[in-house]
């Protein structure tokens, strides 16, 4: 086990120098002079040329990687342009809200899917697998930010049981904290449940129609039994692995469902910093993010072994 | 028994906080929440180039001069000024006792300082091209500033109105470097507490301010909330108490919703299509002509803007002096059009592309420009960018034809000058007439408002003449707030100012 984390651990090195390189250029390509977003549309050349010296932006593009990945390596993302706020602690600082968020979602379309593909496999072509197969397509298919703003209007502005936006961190009040979540959670958690519960089902079909579940069965085990112990946990790779891939897309959407909600998440940091070209933010951000999908991809090999013991060995 | 006791001093204290009113009923206290439509960029009134940081700093900050609702240059840190050499010179009397934030003192020498610093090539300051016209800046005494000017230039007031004009501590600056964005020190009637990026922005009331009787709110907190109808959601719902900007459709609903005051003035802004006046099809002044004729502005302002705001055949807004009210030469005209595009040799049309920000307001106007021209045979393609590449595009004169809006200026030639003298530094469609150029310096030199407007009327006859851009629109300014928040003053440039804001008990 340790073997094979280590192993995975190295090979995350060369991919994220790749991301690094990849990164750069991406945001360097961006069209859009920063010095007039930052200067205004009325500054002279004299001043746009001074402004674009004293961030370095003169000099030759291989010379500014080098120097933002040396800093980078020893954890200096460098400054924002605009606040002179250190990229690093800017995430920081809204790091817990994202993650808070991504959390509450994964938990929320956890919770959807998982007793209604479950439901919906063994109770084959029944209502409730009609019901769950429409909440699978329409959730699927419903773009988030069209989902965020028809449930503000339903339960903040019709029914009043939720704020419409904002955000009370943890520390201050857990209740509002939570009441806080609960709309952008299912904003963002909606697709994924629907997309699990197809992937549940389809999993959970497939392994009750296997030998041992037949044998299971036989032996006279309950119902319950059968499902939840022995067909279950092999359904459940399947959902890791759509977990797992789902889950880039799960942190590039908290962008939507942040701005949506107006939470100060990481998400918001980096549209915004993408909007006014505040490059070492972007560039900090992306990074980051990028190790945190890798490192989320590292834990999800990790449950696959506890769920496969094959894989262990392989 | 202690508890009786306890109650009454209790109750005396409760009486003895309760809110104070004022003789002319305001009351002291309280807490207003304010939607923003973007979050601030920066707390450096000399390095901000948004619009929103404004809001915050016409509130931390202490100017020279204000302006009023009818556009009048009134008092603040200068209590009053003098202007002599024929335009040359301005002396300022600065108000005296007046303390910064950070109990630091307001003086002559921080004024001549302000000005040195917003001039530092090495600042990169955005001020640096607005303050231009000055020359020297001298302490005459502890009070008295002289301010001489390279030219005679009627605007400078007005340029003090807007950040230029905000004073920063200069202990402040020296103490924070560059960290001062996120550490403002200012003379304003509110002080900076704290600003969580993305959730709010919170100032507390500035109890050593100028005016003792000011202001009377205990604290503000700024929300940006970005998507419009979630902001007004908000507002709806009671989360905030007043809001910035809202869009056009919605402005019904705010208006029959309970509670909600709406107020709707004339702003500074226009919205124009930037025809490129050196490629063709458009270095063909007839062919420019043509589309003048072609839009229709009255349906824009029905069908996009719901009826706000007003049709735009120049520069100056409604809200403007400078406004020439009986031009009528604007109005749709197919015929006209059909004609012009003849004139300058496209009897059967022509094809080009506009670019435009990706925004529901300006793609919906664009569409219908874009059916408006088919019927003259004009084939207008859109392509929709986000907007800092419009504004990398717009600057390198990389268009034929370019729709974006100017937020404006109080006086008429921060609407004129940079866009149609042939020097200007937004003259991005390199339009020349020196018949413009003469006539936009005599205007910007002059001081005498009824010589001034006379001039400005022949800059917009002029200017729709030549047609080097098609002006659309003119902007509602609208704010909306809840009906407890009180003694709000609203001025044509859109800013909250807070000081003279309360806010009624229920």
């Amino acid at each position: 086990m340790v073997k094979l984390l280590g192993r995975r651990l190295l090979a995350t090195i060369p991919l994220l120098f790749l991301v690094s390189l990849v990164v750069f250029a991406l945001v360097h390509a961006l069209p859009g002079d920063p010095a007039v977003l930052f200067l205004g549309e009325e500054a002279d050349p004299e001043t746009l040329a001074r402004f674009r010296v004293r961030l370095g932006l003169d000099r030759p593009l291989v010379a500014q990687y080098a120097a933002w990945l040396g800093r980078a390596l020893r954890g200096d993302l460098g400054r924002s342009l605009r606040t002179n706020q250190p990229v690093a602690e800017a995430i920081l600082e809204r790091l817990p809200v994202t993650l808070e968020l991504l959390v509450a979602a994964l938990s929320v379309s956890l919770a959807i899917a998982i007793p209604m593909g479950i439901v919906s496999a063994v109770k084959r072509n029944s209502g409730v697998d009609l019901v769950s197969t429409v909440f699978a397509l329409v959730g699927f298919a419903m773009p988030g930010f069209w989902l965020g703003i028809i449930l503000i209007y339903v339960f903040a502005l019709l029914l009043r049981w939720l704020p419409p936006s904002g955000w009370v961190p943890l520390p201050a009040s857990v209740p509002q904290n939570l009441l806080s979540l609960v709309l952008p959670a299912f904003t963002l958690g909606t697709a994924l449940a629907a997309l699990v519960t197809r992937q549940l089902r389809s999993g959970m079909l497939e392994v009750l129609r296997q030998d041992y579940v037949r044998t299971a069965q036989a032996k006279g085990l309950s119902e319950r039994q059968v499902v939840g112990k022995h067909a279950l946990k092999n359904a459940l790779i399947s959902v890791v692995t759509v977990v797992g891939l789902q889950l880039g897309g799960l942190l590039g959407n908290t962008i939507i469902t942040e701005t949506l909600f107006a939470l100060p998440g990481v998400g918001r940091l980096m549209i915004d910093s993408i909007f006014s070209r505040d490059f070492f933010v972007v560039q900090g951000v992306i990074l980051f993010l990028a190790v945190g999908y890798v490192l989320s991809n590292l834990l999800v090999d990790v449950l696959y072994s506890y769920l496969d013991p094959r894989i262990r060995l392989h | 028994m202690r508890t009786p006791v306890m109650l009454g001093v209790l109750a005396a204290l409760v009486f003895v906080s309760g809110p104070a009113r004022t003789a002319t009923g305001e009351v002291r206290g309280g807490t207003i929440r304010i939607g923003m439509d973007a979050d601030m960029t920066t707390m450096d009134p000399h390095r901000s180039t948004a619009a929103v940081d404004r809001q915050v700093y016409n509130n931390l900050y202490g100017k020279l001069v204000d302006i009023d609702a009818k556009f009048g240059i009134v008092p603040q840190l200068a209590q009053s000024w003098e202007i002599r050499n024929g335009g040359l010179t301005y002396v300022f009397k600065l108000r005296k006792g007046v303390k910064f934030h950070d109990g630091t003192d307001f003086t002559a020498e921080i004024v001549k300082w302000n000005f040195d610093r917003m001039r530092d090539p090495a600042l990169a300051s955005p001020r640096r091209s607005e303050i231009a016209p000055v020359k020297e800046v001298r302490v005459v005494d502890a009070a008295t500033v002289e301010v001489t000017l390279t030219a005679p230039f009627s605007p400078f007031l007005s340029v003090l109105t807007d950040r230029a004009g905000m004073m920063v501590s200069r202990a402040a600056v020296e103490k924070y470097g560059e960290d001062y964005a996120r550490n403002p020190v200012g003379t304003g009637p509110f002080r900076f507490v704290e600003w969580v990026k993305d959730d709010h922005l919170t100032l507390k009331r500035f109890d050593g301010y100028w005016d003792p009787s000011l202001p009377h709110l205990d604290e503000i907190v700024y929300r940006p909330i970005p998507d419009h109808s979630v902001r007004f959601a908000a507002m709806r719902t009671g989360q905030i108490d007043v809001m910035h900007q809202i869009a056009p459709k919605d402005v019904a609903a705010a208006r029959a919703e309970r509670g909600l005051k709406v107020s709707e003035i004339a702003s500074l802004w226009w919205q124009a299509i930037h025809l490129n006046n050196q490629v063709p099809p458009f270095n063909v002044k007839a062919v420019r002509q043509a589309i003048w004729y072609a839009v229709d502005r009255a349906v824009i302002q029905r069908v996009v803007y719901y009826g706000q705001g007003a049709p735009a055949w120049g520069p100056f807004p409604p809200s403007m002096w400078a406004q020439d009210r009986e031009f009528t030469d604007w109005k749709r005209d197919v015929a006209r059009a059909k004609a012009k595009l003849a004139e300058g040799g496209m009897p059967n049309g022509f094809s080009f592309t506009v670019k435009g920000w990706n925004q529901p307001t300006h793609v919906q106007e664009l569409q219908i420009v874009q059916a408006q021209l088919k019927e003259i045979g004009v084939d207008m393609k859109i392509e929709l960018l986000e907007f800092g590449k419009l504004l990398a595009d717009l600057n390198s004169h990389t268009f034929v034809a370019l729709r974006i809006g100017w937020s404006g200026r109080p006086d008429p030639d921060g609407n004129a000058h940079v866009f149609l003298h042939s020097k200007g530094g937004l003259n991005r469609v390199r339009y020349s007439n020196p018949k413009m150029d003469e006539l936009l310096d005599q205007a910007r030199a002059e001081s005498d408002i009824g010589k001034r407007k006379a001039l400005y009327v022949q800059v917009t006859r002029l200017a729709a003449e030549d047609a080097p851009y098609t002006w659309l629109h003119h902007d509602a300014e609208i704010k909306v707030w809840a009906d407890h928040v009180k003694g709000f003053e609203h001025i044509s440039d859109g800013m909250l100012r807070m000081k003279g804001v309360w806010i009624e008990q229920r």
